[in-house]
């Protein structure tokens, strides 16, 4: 051993690769790398940093170069002595560390799983991208994941793919970041059979753009005849009658707009709209981005006073039955209500608007007093939000903890006011009558986000009724060039008129304009195309998108995939399914999501801690997993690394997934380097000590 | 007018124009002085401005100074929050020569105008594109208000809630200027207060009635306006005593009764003391005189005064936080001032080297004066911390043992800065270098020591708490950097591509790499996972560091291999 080493370092190549003049410019480079790799992360995100720079394989190289340089060098000096200590066991801690780190890149699991409030999940989502084929019959699978990489791919580039799908489909492109536009496709029927048939399907493109939103959509008489979107239900209805006749428009003409119609708008927005009061509050909250810390915690209504409201009036919430009245100066924190309810604070809202599930005042002048409370019972809080509109709408109602009572209010102006809720904004009561998805807890006059809107609805409307706000074109069979517009509001007419393409008409309430776009007779197929995205900056990476044609077709014949979506195709004759996606990983286990709580720093929004309640695999033990408390099963760790918390929707946890069979190794390393640097300082180098002469 | 701009926005608006509100305030005290009312008696801004800084200097804040508040999450007593809020607004904690807490009093309790140049627009692009001259700083709410900025941020606050991070510098600027309108009004009319006071109000959950303490505020005010001695006794120690009575969650049943040592804490000013005393004796100790009166012995004792002050101060600190102040770039670096008067000593002990020990001093007391002298960049609230770095004891380990190596490569810089400034002034230095080189090495060995320990418990900490290990998060990454560039110079002296001279130049442009890690990823990068201490300022001090000290390298290096041509001659 010993020879074989002065042998070795008699090499001039080993003698330079073991090197410590290899090894400071391998170290200058290491900084310099990784310095411009944070530049990226903070200049895109992190994702995009270990695409091009932590991921790549010249860095994978130089991280080679530099662990076979330390290694190298820490066997030239074999056979050790004394002096040597120090050195060695630095060294061997390096090498341990590093070799650590790449178990963990290769053998390791590092996913993330998202589960829903009371909903189970065992499917880990990894950061490698995967194309599969599934056959639909056998429900056989070819899958081939791939690592995401940051240059498009084209051509032979691809055979890496193509080699496993037996030519049955052919990857032709693949985008890092691509920009997907949805669109449509309209097979007109005219070309094959020689004139328009009467009874063939129908499409009408159109674009609706309020102050919320701004959607460009297509309802196509049989695959999509109708569409549910916020506040409204949109309904195409093929009329048998030949043509519109005149008499079908209201005699209130509404106004008409000339408008540019687009073909395709860009994929839906709905603008948000939110409450600049508590924006505004919780923007100098912000810990981050202001470093403001003499913000205001103030609340925009504080200070304003309940000017109109006279009393409240308390029910019993199934007869109906008034149980007490209490004056406005009496109804304050602490009350007693009727059946132990104990009233811990109130608020009462002349122009309530609702923002992202919170009351906040709006602009005056559009009158929807609200009158929100906590309401304490048998030792649980509970909201509850009367408004003296809608006095039917109860967020306590049918609830756990019941409360039995049923509030509503005398003010000073409703009295005057219409019942009927027609005024601008505030108009949206009934939203699209049960059709949305219902939310746990959003209140009716939702002018928020339009995921908000209709959550609450409290009738359930039946498809076909019209119940709440419905918007119903009216196309003749042939796909003639006019259409009819009705506006239905709970089953009254209230509007519309005729358009033809590029007219528009605007809604008497909320003020949505309606644009026809086009009246197409065939039948319509989604089309998505993709173009190389242009990278913004602190903002998430686009999806990748890979072109995909089938065995037998025409090049142009092929369709886009963006991350996360599948297609089905058929084959030579058998029904396939692609998908293209991020892999994703079955675990051995199934986590049960009871529930997700979410603590806030008192008065303000910044979370002080958040934690999930969860089952495994079904057993009756209730785990909690939290911040810095995982759960640790069948070799995964599961941490509790997010949330999504949206308007409308249930709540769902984010868990990191990970399995590490490098983490003994990293730590041991970890440990042997550490003793290793305190050996070194320990020992008295010989460097600076002047009585010994000399370096190595 | 769109849906952006209801609710707070328009109220704000309104009763920013309404003079009918301002005089309704007015006439709930009537024998107020009256200051500052615009175009009333022919008075103008400037003499409105000495009459309102008489009367703030005349206010007696003592009563009122514990006073607890609920602010950012803490309860934290009067004179902090008032400082707090005075500081964003003003950009100063002394605007005026006046105590934060006169001033805040002032503005809430008299009828003061509109017309104050309070707002310290601190962009001086964003002064340009309001249309006024670059050279003007302060400026009034009236003024402000006439200008498109309230109309420019409220996009930008809806921008902020989806995506803080998108908000350009330019565009930040925007919302600052007009959160600090928003509080500024808020302070006027007196709700700041009123609101902040009212614990109950804002941790009931659903935003409850008017609170009960509106009344005894606007006493106080009422009191303050017509006798400022007074301090608005006797109803101050009522509000007080009210404001204390109140229900308090449980996790900040602990804070209230810190709130006297808070108000203590405000009025000591350890740091700053510590600071004077390091900056006098490391001063007093360069003169050989000096130190032979002295003697060795005493020299400890004397140091061991300052020394004493600064752990003293941070002990208050953790007291009052409940954890490690090392979250923000304030509380780290009074660990790093502490870490290198303590590594002065350590080095003392082996060298017995007064100079250089002294030397450390200066650097200790003048890295504690800059810290305790730019409060807008270095912030020195003690507001908590995000949720992901609440109560664990591995996030205290890893960032104490990480920032206290960088207390070593401090003492290295110094070190080496010394050794570039004697070779101006010296002619011959080699037995020097020789001396110091040694002690910039063993620093270094130390700090890389501390530095690799703690990055890899932080790793030890990111795998407990997230679950992996290293993720090149620029905040690790940097440290990695640092850590490898003095294992660098510890290679290269090794390799002897550096002799003494080299090893100590050496050491401030690896410093550099310090900064970045410590400072550079919180306030220019700002990105990545450790975002708890993101914050911004401070560039162009740090830039004329960094100039200052590529400047001395360079021209220290020519004048040193002159000087060893000349010698080799």
């Amino acid at each position: 051993m010993d020879q074989f080493i002065a042998r070795l370092n008699k090499n001039p190549y080993f003698r330079f690769l073991s090197s410590v003049q290899l090894a400071i410019p391998l170290l200058l480079v290491l900084m310099s790398v990784v310095a411009a790799g944070t530049i990226v992360e903070s200049r895109y995100n992190t994702e995009y940093a270990r695409l091009m720079v932590y991921d790549t394989w010249w860095f994978g190289a130089l991280m080679i170069a530099l662990w076979l340089n330390i290694f190298l060098s820490t066997i030239s000096r074999y056979p050790y002595k004394l002096r040597h200590t120090g050195f060695v066991i630095v060294h061997i801690g390096m090498l341990t560390l590093l070799a650590g780190g790449w178990i963990t890149k290769f053998y390791g699991v590092d996913g993330q799983m998202r589960v829903v409030e009371h909903e189970s999940g065992a499917t880990v989502e990894l950061g490698d991208l995967s194309l599969e084929l599934i056959d639909v019959q056998s429900d056989s699978a070819i899958k081939v994941p791939f690592a995401r990489t940051a240059s498009r791919l084209t051509g032979s580039s691809l055979d890496f793919l193509n080699d496993h799908f037996n030519s049955k489909i052919i990857v032709r492109d693949y985008l890092p970041f691509a920009e997907i536009r949805e669109g449509v496709e309209i097979t007109e029927p005219g070309a094959q059979a020689g004139g328009a048939d009467p009874s063939g399907p129908v499409a009408v493109g159109f674009m609706i753009k309020s102050q919320f939103f701004d959607v460009s959509e297509w309802l196509q008489s049989q695959d999509k005849p109708e569409i549910h979107l916020g506040p409204a239900t949109i309904r195409l209805v093929i009329d048998s009658r030949a043509s519109l006749k005149e008499s079908d428009k209201p005699k209130s003409k509404p106004r008409k707009v000339k408008s540019a119609a687009q073909p395709h708008g860009s994929p839906s927005t709905a603008t948000v709209a939110r409450d600049v009061a508590s924006s505004t509050a919780s923007a100098a909250n912000g810990s981050d981005a202001s470093g403001s810390s003499a913000s205001a915690t103030s609340n925009g209504g504080a200070g304003k006073k309940a000017s109109g409201l006279r009393k409240v009036i308390v029910k019993d919430e199934a007869s109906g039955k008034v149980l007490m009245e209490v004056p406005i100066e009496k109804f304050k924190a602490g009350l007693q209500l009727p059946k132990g309810v104990i009233l811990s604070a109130a608020k009462f809202y002349q122009n309530a608007v609702v923002m992202q599930n919170h009351l906040a005042e709006g602009e005056p002048g559009k009158a929807n007093p609200a009158l929100e409370m906590t309401l304490s019972v048998s030792g649980q809080n509970v909201r509850e939000v009367s408004y003296a509109k809608f006095p039917s709408f109860s967020l306590t109602q049918g609830k756990a903890p019941a409360i039995g009572l049923k509030f509503s209010y005398e003010t000073d102006q409703v009295a005057a006011e219409s019942v009927e809720p027609d005024v601008g904004a505030h108009a949206m009561v009934q939203g699209s009558g049960g059709n949305m998805s219902s939310s746990g807890e959003s209140d009716p006059p939702s002018v928020g986000a339009a995921a908000d809107v209709g959550g609450a609805s409290t009738g359930a409307g039946s498809q076909g009724s019209r119940a709440g706000n419905v918007i119903e074109f009216h196309a003749s069979p042939g796909g003639g060039e006019k259409v009819l517009v009705v506006l239905f509001k709970n089953d009254k007419k209230v509007g519309g008129g005729v358009l033809t393409p590029g007219e528009s008409l605007v809604t008497p309430w909320m003020g949505m304009k309606i644009t026809l776009g086009s009246v197409k007779q065939g039948s319509v197929s989604n089309k998505t195309e993709a173009v190389p995205a242009q990278l913004q900056p602190r903002t998430e990476l686009p999806p990748s998108a890979v072109f995909v044609t089938t065995a037998g077709s025409q090049a142009e014949d092929g369709f886009w995939l963006a991350d996360g979506q599948f297609r089905r195709v058929s084959i030579l004759g058998r029904e396939y399914e692609v998908y293209f996606g991020h892999r994703t990983m079955n675990l051995p286990l199934s986590v049960q999501l009871l529930e997700f709580k979410k603590q806030d720093y008192p008065g303000t929004a910044t979370p002080m801690s958040f934690s999930s309640r969860v089952k495994v695999n079904g057993e009756s033990e209730e785990i909690t997993v939290s911040m810095n408390e995982p759960l640790k099963r069948g070799g995964y760790t599961f941490y509790q690394s997010s949330y999504d918390i949206r308007p409308g929707q249930p709540r769902a946890s984010i868990f990191s997934v990970n399995r590490d069979p490098g983490r003994p190794v990293k730590y041991i390393g970890g440990l042997i380097l550490a003793l290793g640097i305190i050996t070194f300082t320990l020992m008295r180098s010989r460097v600076y000590h002047p009585s010994k002469k000399g370096a190595t | 007018m769109s849906a952006l701009k209801i609710g707070c926005v328009f109220l704000f608006c309104l009763s920013l124009s309404s003079p009918a509100r301002a005089q309704g305030q007015a006439a709930e005290h009537s024998d107020s002085p009256v200051i500052g009312a615009p175009n009333e008696a022919g008075m103008d801004s400037v003499m409105a401005e000495n009459t309102l800084v008489g009367f703030a200097s005349r206010i007696n804040i003592a009563p009122l100074e514990p006073l607890p508040i609920l602010n950012n999450g803490r309860l934290k007593p009067l004179g902090s929050f008032a400082r707090e809020s005075i500081l964003f607004v003003t950009g100063s904690a002394q605007k005026w020569s006046l105590d934060p807490l006169q001033l805040y009093l002032a503005l809430s309790t008299s009828r003061a105008s509109l017309d104050f140049e309070l707002i310290n627009v601190r962009s001086v692009e964003l002064r340009e594109k309001l249309g006024f001259a670059k050279s003007k700083r302060f400026f009034s709410l009236r003024e402000l208000e006439a200008t498109k900025v309230i109309e420019i941020s409220q996009p930008l606050i809806q921008k902020q809630e989806q995506n803080a991070k998108s908000l350009s510098q330019e565009e930040k600027d925007i919302v600052e200027v007009f959160n600090q309108m928003w509080v500024t009004q808020q302070i006027i009319t007196g709700d700041h207060l009123a609101h902040a006071v009212d614990i109950t109000a804002q941790t009931s959950g659903a935003v409850g009635h008017q609170g009960n303490l509106t009344q005894p505020v606007q006493a106080v005010f009422e009191k303050i306006a017509k006798d400022p001695e007074s301090g608005g006794e006797p109803a101050a120690a009522a509000l007080v005593q009210l404001a204390r009575a109140q229900q308090v969650p449980a996790q900040f049943e602990r804070q209230m009764g810190n709130i006297n040592l808070e108000v203590t804490y405000n009025h000591l000013r350890l740091f700053l003391l510590a600071s004077i005393l390091f900056l006098a004796l490391g001063g007093a100790i360069q003169v050989a005189r000096v130190r032979r009166f002295l003697g060795l012995k005493l020299l400890a004792v004397f140091f061991a005064i300052p020394f004493v002050c600064l752990v003293a101060g941070f002990a208050i600190r953790v007291t009052i936080t409940g954890f490690a102040p090392v979250t923000s770039m304030y509380g780290t670096m009074i660990w790093v001032s502490l870490g290198v008067s303590f590594f002065s000593m350590v080095l003392f002990v082996l060298y017995r080297n007064a100079v250089l020990s002294g030397l450390l001093w200066i650097g200790a007391g003048l890295m504690l004066l800059l810290t305790e002298s730019i409060p807008l960049v270095l912030n020195p609230d003690m507001d908590p911390i995000v949720a992901v770095l609440r109560s664990n004891y591995w996030l205290t380990i890893h960032v104490l043992t990480i920032t206290i190596s960088y207390a070593a490569f401090t003492v290295t810089m110094l070190i080496g800065n010394t050794a570039l400034v004697r070779s101006f002034l010296v002619k011959d230095n080699s037995a020097f270098f020789k001396e110091y080189a040694k002690y910039a090495y063993r620093m270094i060995q130390l700090g890389v020591f501390l530095l690799t320990v703690g990055i890899i418990l932080g790793g030890i900490w990111a795998d407990y708490s997230w679950g992996r290990f290293w993720g090149w998060d620029p905040k690790e990454t940097w440290a990695l950097i640092a850590d490898v560039g003095f294992i660098a110079i510890l290679h290269a002296r090794y390799a002897g591509w550096l002799d003494s001279f080299g090893l100590l130049a050496a050491c401030p442009i690896a410093y550099l790499l310090v900064v970045m890690a410590w400072y550079g990823v919180n306030f220019i990068l700002a990105s990545g996972l450790h975002s708890y201490g993101f914050s911004s300022g401070g560039a162009l001090a740090v830039a004329i560091f960094v100039s200052a000290q590529l400047v001395l390298l360079v021209s220290s290096a020519i004048i040193h291999v002159k000087k060893s041509k000349l010698a080799a001659h």
